[in-house]
């Protein structure tokens, strides 16, 4: 086994030439190929850099603008609630005044017809009473009570008050005085009557007799637009007054006592 | 049986053997260049990329990362001198399956010829990186009286570079014919295949020792210069690159 110098020279050239065509043909274009895909790669993954930047940045912006919306639309949905509640509020106020008032014209109305009932019932008792009175003093009636009422009424008349008695005799010297009777009066009633009148008023002018079954009993002297009485009308008008003030008294008094519950 | 190549002359230029060393190393030539030119004639830098282009990138990347790996520096420098060698070698050794081949690395004259690259390539490197000066100044470190067995150890590692690749392809090819006479059907087929696994470690180990004694120089000048108060020198040969 020799060593060949010229070989080894040989090779040195050999490797020193394989190494520049490599280089050439090897190393430079791939590393040129390489050096500009790293390159392509770089501003690629910086244009995605800028991009994922720009993306998050538009994200931040959205996140930013949907949190605005929804404080907005928090805000009027909250200012919505409010005013349904008020609306709600003033309406249910508005319906309770209103159920309030109708309850107190429901009540009212219940009241004025129980009132009115009342007054019917008071007033139909006064009228059965009364038409019970006036039957009771109808079928009474006689010529005895007749006789007798010409008494009271002559004693009235007697106890006229001087004044009163003197606008009467003043009134007779200008009308006819015209006496009333239940029943048509006997002429010893009217002779009796035409007497007292007489002597009462003076007898510039003579009564005019008329009778009037809706006197129930007794007599009444009309002179002019003056009227002495004392009959069972003027008893039971007399009666229907009593008893209208005491109706209207008690019904004061209910009225009262149903405001104040 | 020839051990050598070297001693399978098949004819002389005037008083120059060209020898089967010298024809297979132009064959191994002629293979890498004419691959490197068919690969690298359509390359692309975008789109679907060709297999022979993932192969040589692949290839490129890997041999990057390694003298990165290495020198802790920008590798691209280095690149072609270490791929270079690392592809010489792999592809000697890879071709050496082929019958009739004769591996330019089973001759000393071409493991000798590599590690003298390696011998002339390492002070080019440190010059190129730290200067002439600080180069030479860092033979003088830590005392003058190391110098000669500095020098010595520069020699004995060229010399242990060269020997141990042709050990180990020439023991190679040896006990493959050997093994041939002796039982010629199984066994020369592993071996075949250990050599192929051989010779793939290889060119590795001779381009990583390569790369590590061309950054060691460098290095441990540049840690010298340092500790010595002087400037760190720049990578010269960085910004002076080969792409």
């Amino acid at each position: 086994m020799g060593f060949d110098w010229f070989t080894l020279v040989a090779q040195l050239v050999n490797f020193v030439l394989l190494l520049v065509l490599l280089r050439v043909f090897l190393y430079r274009p791939v590393l040129g190929v390489m050096q500009q895909r790293e390159e392509r790669l770089a501003a690629t993954w910086a244009e995605a850099e800028r991009a994922r930047a720009e993306a998050r940045a538009e994200a931040e912006r959205l996140a930013a603008d949907r949190a605005a919306l929804e404080a907005e639309r928090r805000a009027r949905v909250d200012r919505i609630e409010g005013e349904m509640q008020r609306l709600r509020d003033q309406r249910l106020a508005e319906v309770e005044a209103e159920l309030e008032a109708d309850r107190a014209r429901r009540l009212a109305s219940l009241e004025r017809a129980r009132q009115r009932a009342v007054e019917r019932l008071r007033h139909r008792s006064a009228e059965l009473l009364l038409a019970e009175l006036r039957a009771s003093l109808t079928d009474l009636a006689d010529a005895e009570l007749e006789e007798r009422v010409t008494a009271v009424f002559a004693r009235r008349l007697a106890a006229l008050e001087p004044e009163r008695l003197e606008q009467l005799r003043a009134a007779a010297k200008a009308h006819a005085p015209v006496v009333t009777t239940a029943f048509p009066a006997s002429a010893e009633q009217r002779e009796r009557l035409a007497a007292l009148l007489r002597d009462t008023l003076g007898g510039e002018r003579p009564p005019r007799f008329e009778s009037d079954e809706r006197l129930l009993f007794g007599v009444e002297l009309t002179v002019g637009a003056l009227r002495v009485a004392a009959s069972g009308r003027q008893r039971v008008a007399a009666l229907e007054v009593a008893f209208d003030e005491a109706l209207s008294e008690l019904a004061s008094l209910a009225a009262g006592g149903a405001h104040g519950a | 049986m020839t051990l050598s190549p070297d001693e399978l002359v098949y004819f002389r230029l005037g008083p120059f053997p060209i020898s089967a060393t010298l024809v297979f190393t132009w064959v191994v030539m002629l293979v890498l260049v004419v691959t490197s030119w068919a690969l690298t004639r359509r390359l692309r830098t975008s789109g679907a990329l060709p297999y022979g282009q993932h192969m040589l990138e692949g290839l490129v990347a890997f041999l990057l990362d390694e003298i990165e790996g290495v020198t802790q520096h920008d590798p691209r420098p280095y690149l072609p001198f270490v791929g270079t060698l690392f592809l010489f070698i792999l592809t000697s050794n890879v071709l050496g399956v082929v019958p009739g081949f004769q591996q330019p690395t089973g001759s000393l004259t071409t493991t000798a010829a590599l590690a003298i690259a390696v011998f002339l390539a390492v002070p080019v490197y440190a010059v190129g990186r730290v200067g002439l000066a600080r180069y030479l100044q860092s033979y003088l470190e830590p005392t003058p009286l190391m110098l000669p067995f500095t020098l010595i150890g520069e020699v004995t590692r060229t010399l242990s570079l060269a020997v141990r690749l042709f050990g180990n392809v020439m023991s190679g090819s040896v006990i493959a014919a050997i093994l041939l006479s002796i039982a010629p059907l199984f066994f020369p087929v592993v071996m075949q295949a250990f050599g192929l696994l051989i010779g793939v470690l290889q060119a590795y180990i001779f381009a990583v020792l390569a790369i590590v004694y061309i950054a060691s120089a460098a290095t441990v000048s540049d840690e010298r210069l340092r500790k010595a108060g002087a400037t760190a020198p720049t990578d010269t040969l960085a910004e002076g690159g080969d792409t």
